[in-house]
């Protein structure tokens, strides 16, 4: 059976001979052509002037200016030619402001806002996408789904390491904007619908351009910018929303990443009304969603769900049954945050939390029960998880069959 | 670079870099005139090809860069003037060798313009990455390296571009499966 590399590489295999007369063009004219002198030693001395420099004033934050590519680069590195212009543009905010937590530098180097600055502007309603398609590479099934967001503000980062290059995943980071006096609870998906970015590496610094709807129509509050490796993004852990006032803090205490950045907007681009609009707009459909009805579910999706909605540590034996085989009883360490990454599949059921101990295991007990959804038409494939706090901080699966009635 | 050694370079890579270049221009005389300033800018960048270089990722990066310079100095051009649909100005008759077994190479030949037609309307940040994958045979890294983007970039460029492909080529993959 063959699939799509096999008929790539069969259908893009090189086939095509340059005539003869193209190769003799070619020798003939190379004739003509003399070498070019070599650049590098040039390039060579700039970059040790750049360092004595450095040395010389002893600022890392000049060190910094000298090293990290410029907005438009990165622009034009991740291919987005028409951003690398605007970047180069009177619209273009350069900040190169860095803030180091959780073993890394984050360097907001600059911000642009504007319309059509990108061809890649269909992003899916749902927030299931992180980047856009252009008009031509959007999947025709999605065409009635997405929408097109032409009016962006994008904001690039420099993030590195302090121990080791960042790797070039950003499954780690949470990118994500906070506006004064919208709590981010009820507002984030406001903010961070269709939003996204790419990212480009080079020289051991992973670059990131966010994108998200234009954030100049808030200028007139304080807008922050947040890089999180909290899970979830944003909590008590990582930042303090003070409610009263509508502003947002780092949690000091907080060991990872929890980097917050003002962006500096002009505040004489605020536009109250078109933000009061957007916002108006974000609460109705909220609310919309809130009132409509919900699909049912099966009816043995439902009976089966409602048997194991009264399993608790307590009583599991009664209505569960330990699954014995291989791969059904897990114990997880806590990582460096603090926080347990318990993940696994099962017979191809499976799933992943990663959460902190005090979250999973309420009031101080060392036991709690969960179940899995149902990932097939069939009652097997709903899984009841028992997890027991162990003395040494570490955290037991064990996996169980519910005991349904026939 | 000596005459012999160019000649020498256009010998051993001529065709796949010819390949790439008529799969990423516009016309003939388009991928003729690319390949030739390809090999002619080599020679003014490099005194000696070394072959344990990889003078062929070299090459076809020096072919990319001139492409993108390329397009960037006429594309003023294309704001008055038409321009033609890629896929069809395309020759893609061309692309094949002559057949042996009639039936037998004109569905193989017909499967093959699909593919490539399909591959020919991907954008370029999926394009390039597919035929520098597919045709010219190059590792992730290689293609990082002409590309200028991270490894990873071109893993998820290249997992996308399969993407749209298979639903492109929908009709084509259903064929192969029954």
């Amino acid at each position: 059976m063959k699939n799509i590399h096999d008929i790539l590489n069969q259908a893009l295999a090189p086939e095509n001979e340059p005539s003869d007369w193209l190769i003799q063009n070619i020798l003939a004219q190379s004739k003509e052509v003399t070498p070019m002198k070599t650049t590098h030693n040039r390039r060579f001395a700039t970059a040790a002037l750049s360092c004595a420099l450095v040395l010389g004033i002893g600022s890392l934050t000049v060190y910094a200016a000298w090293n990290y590519l410029k907005p438009a680069q990165v622009a034009e590195q991740i291919g987005e030619d028409a951003l690398r212009d605007a970047f180069s543009g009177e619209n273009a905010i350069y900040m190169n402001e860095t803030q180091s937590c959780g073993g890394y530098d984050v360097t907001l180097l600059g911000i642009t806002s504007g319309k059509s600055l990108t061809e890649y502007k269909y992003w899916a309603n749902d927030h299931s996408v992180t980047s856009g398609y252009s008009e031509d590479s959007m999947p025709k099934e999605w065409k009635d789904g997405l929408i097109e967001q032409n009016d962006r503000t994008y904001v690039v980062f420099a993030i590195k390491n302090e121990s080791q290059t960042p790797s070039c995943g950003f499954d780690g980071f949470s990118i994500f904007p906070v506006v004064e006096g919208y709590d981010y609870e009820t507002y984030s998906g406001m903010f961070e619908n269709a939003s996204g970015g790419h990212q480009t590496e080079q020289d051991g610094v992973l670059y990131f351009m966010y994108e998200c709807n234009n954030l100049e129509k808030y200028a007139d509050h304080a807008v922050y910018m947040c890089i999180s490796d909290d899970s979830p993004a944003f909590s008590e852990y990582s930042y303090i929303y003070d409610n009263a006032s509508g502003t947002l803090a780092r949690n000091e205490e907080y060991e990872g990443l929890n980097a917050l950045f003002s962006l500096p907007l002009d505040a004489s681009k605020a536009d109250p009304d078109a933000a009061k609009e957007e916002v108006k707009e974000y609460e109705a459909r909220q609310k919309r969603l809130a009132e409509e009805p919900g699909k049912p579910f099966a009816e043995w999706i439902q009976k089966a769900y409602d048997f194991v909605e009264q399993i608790t540590p307590e009583n599991i034996d009664a209505y569960a049954t330990p699954i014995t085989e291989e791969g059904a009883t897990l114990t997880f360490a806590p990582d460096n945050q603090g926080r347990v990454d318990i993940s696994y599949m099962f017979q191809g059921n499976g799933s992943r939390i990663y959460i902190r101990p005090e979250e999973l295991f309420e009031d101080g007990k060392t036991q709690a029960v969960s179940s899995t959804g149902a990932s097939s038409e069939s009652l097997s494939s709903i899984l009841v998880e028992h997890f027991t706090l162990n003395e040494d901080g570490t955290v037991t699966l064990q996996l169980y069959r519910a005991n349904f009635p026939d | 670079m000596t005459k012999t050694e160019l000649e020498n370079c256009i010998h051993d890579y001529g065709k796949e870099i010819y390949s790439f270049c008529r799969s990423i221009t516009f016309h003939l005389q388009d991928a003729d005139d690319l390949f030739q300033d390809t090999f002619l800018k080599a020679m003014e960048l490099i005194s000696d090809i070394d072959y344990e270089k990889n003078p062929k990722s070299y090459l076809l990066s020096v072919a990319y860069g001139l492409w993108k310079n390329k397009k960037r100095k006429h594309a003023w051009r294309n704001r008055i003037a038409a321009v033609f649909s890629l896929t069809e100005e395309l020759d893609f008759d061309s692309f094949h060798t002559p057949p042996d077994s009639l039936e037998q190479e004109f569905l193989k030949k017909e499967e093959s313009d699909l593919v490539r037609r399909a591959v020919s309307r991907l954008p370029e940040k999926y394009k390039f990455p597919i035929l520098l994958f597919y045709m010219e045979d190059l590792p992730i890294a290689q293609i990082a390296y002409i590309l200028k983007i991270p490894v990873g970039t071109v893993k998820s460029r290249l997992h996308q571009a399969r993407k749209l492909l298979e639903k492109e080529l929908e009709a084509v993959l259903d064929e192969k499966h029954t």
